[in-house]
């Protein structure tokens, strides 16, 4: 039986991904979040993405936080899966994000630079498998 | 050895009424142009190529394209390719996937007229395709033979845009035989009319150029009819590239309406309510119900003495979601579902064709 395997673990290893497989994305997703931190909180597992000399890090350590986004692993499943858009997940209060409208613009410039990165490397699926499998095999 | 001097996508006069001839010369045109091309070594642009069929059944559609391209980034590997099969089922709804697949799963063949990915396959033998293919999930499947019953068309170095051209191979009419799942239900499909094309060439997406493309069968298989649709235009569809209707009489090509023969009008605009996207993923960058899609396209095609009149009313639609390959956006295929009537008067002869059909529209 597989362990389940932490959002951190996902983020990490598909933004080294980005990096490796599609590196233009990267860099640009280095630019738009630089200076600013982004808290993830995935099932309560609270992860934050931070700039540091042009490299993206995912670090578990509480910081302060320019922007927060709030969601559980289903509504991850659902985003992916085409079943919820971003937008209904929001009104319907399944994604929860709290920053100014200045950070959330930021972040959402961000996402869809990481999320149209993502699509374009060969290895992202059978990552983004290996987590949802091991989701749905709780221990 | 298929190249013996004389084109097979010609007849000659001896061939005609005689069906088991005629199955001949198509069984011949198919062997030496459906042939899976792939890239040529050092060609230096990434090659793409597809065989696409479609097959509008009574009461369940499938579509089944098998793609194999090259590695597109910027950074690319050039002795990289991906093998992919791009799926859509509908009954009550569309529902798709695409599919990719490990090159070691994959028979890849240049040459042969089939292949196969995992699971998936087709394969050509004694004058009929095999095909097999179905959903990841599990949740719908296809599994058919299908009989083509006209004269391939085959044109090359068709322009598109600011890039090299491309070729394009068309099976308009064939029969097929067998099943498509879906959930639970099990839908015969024997008898119904199939399409088929074959795409290959070097290519961009997200380059300037769009297409419109349908096909029209009958609902009536007694209906000797059967009619393909194209029109290449810039990305913004304010220049056409090329266009025409091309029609086939039993298993014969009968006449084309090219370019100036042709006035195309757009009537309306498509409001969906909910559209599949295919991969659903795509639906995080591509989130949109706004399309350009027509909800009327009309052509009039006149030369000569003929003329020709159709109309295509949208319907349902699906959008297979493509990343383009020189920048971070994407390129959008609706596939959408309609009914198409068509009539005119063709070397003296009144024609008719009304059916279900499935036009594609390439939009940003």
């Amino acid at each position: 039986m597989p362990d389940v395997k932490p959002f951190a673990w996902f983020l990490g290893r598909s933004l080294s991904t980005l990096r490796e497989e599609m590196t233009p994305a990267y860099d640009r997703l280095v630019q738009e979040i630089r200076g600013r931190t982004v808290r993830l909180s995935v099932d309560a597992e609270p992860d934050h993405v931070i700039e540091e000399s042009g490299s993206i890090r995912v670090v578990s350590t509480p910081l302060s936080f320019d922007v927060e986004f709030r969601a559980s692993r289903p509504v991850l499943k659902a985003l992916v899966g085409g079943r919820l858009t971003f937008l209904d997940g929001l009104l319907r209060d399944r994604i929860h994000l709290q920053g100014s409208i200045e950070d959330l613009l930021v972040f959402h410039d961000a996402l869809q630079t990481y999320l149209r990165g993502a699509v374009r490397c060969p290895s992202m699926p059978g990552l983004l498998g290996e987590f949802e499998a091991s989701a749905e095999t709780p221990p | 050895m298929r190249n013996d001097g004389a084109s097979p996508f010609v007849e000659t006069s001896s061939v005609v009424n005689d069906r088991a001839n005629h199955a001949r010369a198509i069984d011949r045109a198919i062997v030496y142009g459906d042939w899976l091309r792939r890239a040529v070594a050092g060609s230096g642009r990434p090659h793409k190529e597809w065989l696409h069929f479609c097959l509008y059944g009574r009461t369940a559609d499938a579509l089944v394209n098998f793609s194999v391209v090259d590695d597109a980034r910027a950074d690319r590997d050039p002795d990289r390719e991906f093998a992919r099969t791009t799926l859509l089922f509908r009954d009550q709804r569309w529902r798709g996937a695409v599919t990719s697949f490990a090159s070691h799963d994959c028979e890849l063949r240049p040459g042969e007229v089939g292949l196969r990915m995992g699971s998936h396959s087709l394969h050509y033998r004694d004058g009929v395709y095999a095909l097999t293919a179905g959903l990841p999930d599990g949740s719908a499947h296809v599994d058919v033979t299908l009989r083509p019953t006209t004269m391939p068309s085959i044109v090359h170095n068709v322009q598109v845009g600011d890039g090299p051209p491309i070729n394009w191979l068309v099976v308009p009419r064939l029969v097929a035989e067998g099943r498509v799942r879906i959930d639970d239900r099990v839908h015969d499909v024997s008898g119904t009319l199939a399409y088929h094309d074959h795409n290959w060439g070097h290519f961009g997406w997200g380059r300037d150029f769009a297409w419109e493309w349908g096909y029209g069968l009958p609902d009536d298989p007694a209906n000797p009819w059967t009619i393909v649709f194209v029109r290449l235009s810039d990305r913004a569809h304010t220049r056409a590239l090329m266009q025409g209707v091309f029609l086939w009489k039993g298993h014969r090509e009968q006449r084309v309406f090219r370019d100036h023969d042709l006035r195309v009008s757009h009537r309306g605009l498509r409001r969906a309510r909910e559209i599949c996207k295919i991969p659903p993923v795509m639906a995080l960058i591509h989130p949109q119900l706004a399309t350009d899609i027509p909800s009327q396209l009309g052509f009039r095609g006149e030369a000569e003495g003929d003329a020709i009149d159709g109309t295509f009313e949208c319907g349902d639609v699906a959008q297979v979601v493509i990343p383009n390959d020189d920048d971070f956006g994407v390129t959008v295929i609706n596939e959408v579902s309609g009914r198409l009537a068509v009539e005119g008067r063709i070397h003296g002869e009144d024609m008719e064709l009304n059916g279900r059909a499935i036009f594609e529209f390439l939009g940003a």
